[in-house]
């Protein structure tokens, strides 16, 4: 009777084991190449109808920190319902690119350029993507792709922040200073920026304050940047030519601005790339 | 000018202190828990992407996802919006229904059911949820209702005869529940539970018939436990208690996509 009892409670522990391994093998099959993911929600309604859902699936996936089931949601959307549905290729590129899943998120970006090649935001992300993981034996080299993508989205439209401004970081990290400056000022002259810092530093003018984007505002601490980078060289020069005998409060200042361009300052870690969201209107700032 | 404190005063004060200390902290830590949480229940607002234009199927969408991280109450409020969208979307009924069943609120989960159902007659999920939600209750007659009427619009859903099969085992009527429950595998060999559930009842029946010699034999009554299977296989030799229904609500399957 024991033996038997122990057969069968041996059997039900493996039937036990078996039939999560079984759930969960369901839930990765999708993502093997020649099989198409399970995405039984809906099925038999409209794509619209379906598309929807799965957008939202994957929008609260993602925004609860679930990336894999956000992942396999716009997979979902992708794969099965419509492949040329741009959102879902968005989402699913943010989330690559969280994850440093650069090469799917640059597929996802490539397609989106594919299926809308007026698609700033992609071109200007794909570029970002592209100066963070570009490869080559000089600075130029590496960054290639990046300029490409970045003057892409500018060649479609002239005044488009994000590319303009990545496009002016790639010349800083080149030391073409002279390029960045221009491309700043031309953001700054096309904003109302300046007409909003005249007021703030005039508070008894009761104008109301222009609107312009926290984006456009960012060229002046870039241009901020590129002269404390010229002011380094300078420093640079200074020491270099004095030998040792340099002015101890110099060589002070470029020490501190030097350790400034290791951290705070530092542009070619991608931290000041202005990232595309896709959405239709950025996000205003305004003085109230 | 000090006051000199007798020994009984000396311990009673810095107790009192103490004492008025831990009951602010414990009032703060009241206090800020209960912001947190109300915090933690989202609006529709909240739930917009600039990716997506909201439908009532985004908000479904939405709420299924908090559903599977067991966040029923955000579910339920996404299931909200949808209706808000459209009074009249009896997926969303159905869903924020199960999420009400699943926090215990059997009424609310009954209304959203019952309006689904107004609204939609031959909506499955409906009548499957409210007879899992019936079976929660013991009310195993409605429950076999319900998943017969699914079986009528649905002849070949393996859920609907798993579920009834599960009905039928839990009034005791085994037979019927195998019956059942072999049917439903017959039309999908790959549905795991009703191959759990059929081994249950095989189980149930087989203390049945235990019961029955140990009856004829002069012999106690065995009696089963809740829970799975393995609980069930044990109580052959121990104890647990077969006429407890609710040991075969862990068998149902509702619908939840």
């Amino acid at each position: 009777m024991n033996n038997k009892r122990n057969i069968l409670l041996t059997l039900l522990a493996a039937l036990l084991l078996i039939v999560p391994a079984a759930v969960f093998a369901q839930d990765t099959e999708g993502e093997a190449e020649d099989d198409l993911p399970d995405c039984p929600a809906f099925e038999g309604e409209a794509a619209p109808v379906r598309i929807s859902y799965y957008m939202g699936e994957g929008t609260a996936f993602q925004r609860t920190g679930q990336l894999g089931s956000a992942t396999f949601s716009y997979t979902c959307i992708i794969e099965v319902i419509d492949p040329s549905y741009i959102p879902a290729y968005i989402g699913r590129a943010n989330i690559y690119t969280r994850n440093r899943d650069y090469d799917r998120a640059i597929e996802d970006l490539t397609t989106i350029i594919d299926l809308d090649s007026q698609s700033v935001d992609a071109y200007n992300n794909r570029g970002i993507i592209n100066a963070l993981i570009g490869e080559g034996e000089t600075l130029e080299a590496r960054y290639a792709d990046a300029i490409a993508d970045f003057e892409a989205a500018i060649a479609i439209d002239g005044g488009y922040v994000p590319a303009l401004n990545n496009r002016a970081i790639v010349h800083v990290i080149l030391e073409e200073y002279d390029e960045a400056i221009a491309i700043f000022e031309e953001i700054l002259a096309n904003s109302n920026v300046d007409q909003a810092l005249t007021l703030i530093r005039n508070p008894e003018d009761d104008t109301e304050l222009p609107d312009f984007s926290r984006d456009e505002a960012q060229a002046y601490a870039m241009l901020g940047l590129i002269r404390s980078a010229q002011a380094l060289d300078n420093y640079d020069d200074y020491l270099t030519v004095t030998r040792g005998a340099a002015d101890g409060r110099i060589q002070s200042a470029a020490g501190a601005l030097e350790s400034r361009f290791t951290f705070e300052l530092r542009v070619d870690d991608g931290s000041y790339f202005i990232v595309a969201d896709f959405a239709e209107e950025e996000a205003e700032v305004t003085g109230e | 000018m000090r006051t000199r404190l007798r020994k009984g005063e000396r311990f009673a004060v810095p107790l009192l202190k103490w004492t008025l200390i831990g009951v602010i902290a414990v009032a703060l830590l009241w206090t800020t828990t209960s912001l947190s949480q109300a915090q933690l229940v989202l609006e529709c607002p909240d739930l917009i992407s600039e990716l997506e234009a909201p439908t009532a199927q985004y908000y479904v969408g939405i709420g299924n996802a908090y559903f599977t991280q067991i966040d029923y109450t955000n579910a339920i409020a996404a299931y909200t919006c949808a209706l808000d969208i459209n009074a009249n979307y009896a997926p969303a009924l159905v869903r924020r229904g199960y999420a009400y069943t699943v926090q215990g609120d059997e009424d609310r989960a009954l209304a959203d059911y019952n309006r689904a159902l107004e609204l939609d007659p031959n909506l499955i999920d409906a009548y499957n949820n409210r007879g899992v939600l019936y079976m929660t209750q013991g009310n195993f007659g409605l429950a076999i209702g319900d998943f017969s009427v699914v079986i009528a619009i649905n002849p070949e859903d393996p859920v609907a005869y798993n579920n009834r099969g599960i009905a039928y085992a839990a009034e005791g009527s085994f037979n019927l529940a195998i019956e059942d429950l072999e049917f439903a595998l017959e039309l999908d060999p790959e549905y795991a539970a009703p191959h759990a559930s059929l081994g249950a009842a095989y189980t149930a029946l087989a203390v049945q018939s235990y019961n029955e010699y140990r009856f004829i034999s002069g012999q106690g009554e065995f009696v089963l436990p809740r829970r799975q299977p393995v609980d069930i296989i044990r109580a052959v030799d121990e104890d647990g208690v077969i006429r407890e229904f609710e040991v075969w609500i862990p068998f149902l399957t509702p619908s939840t996509d």
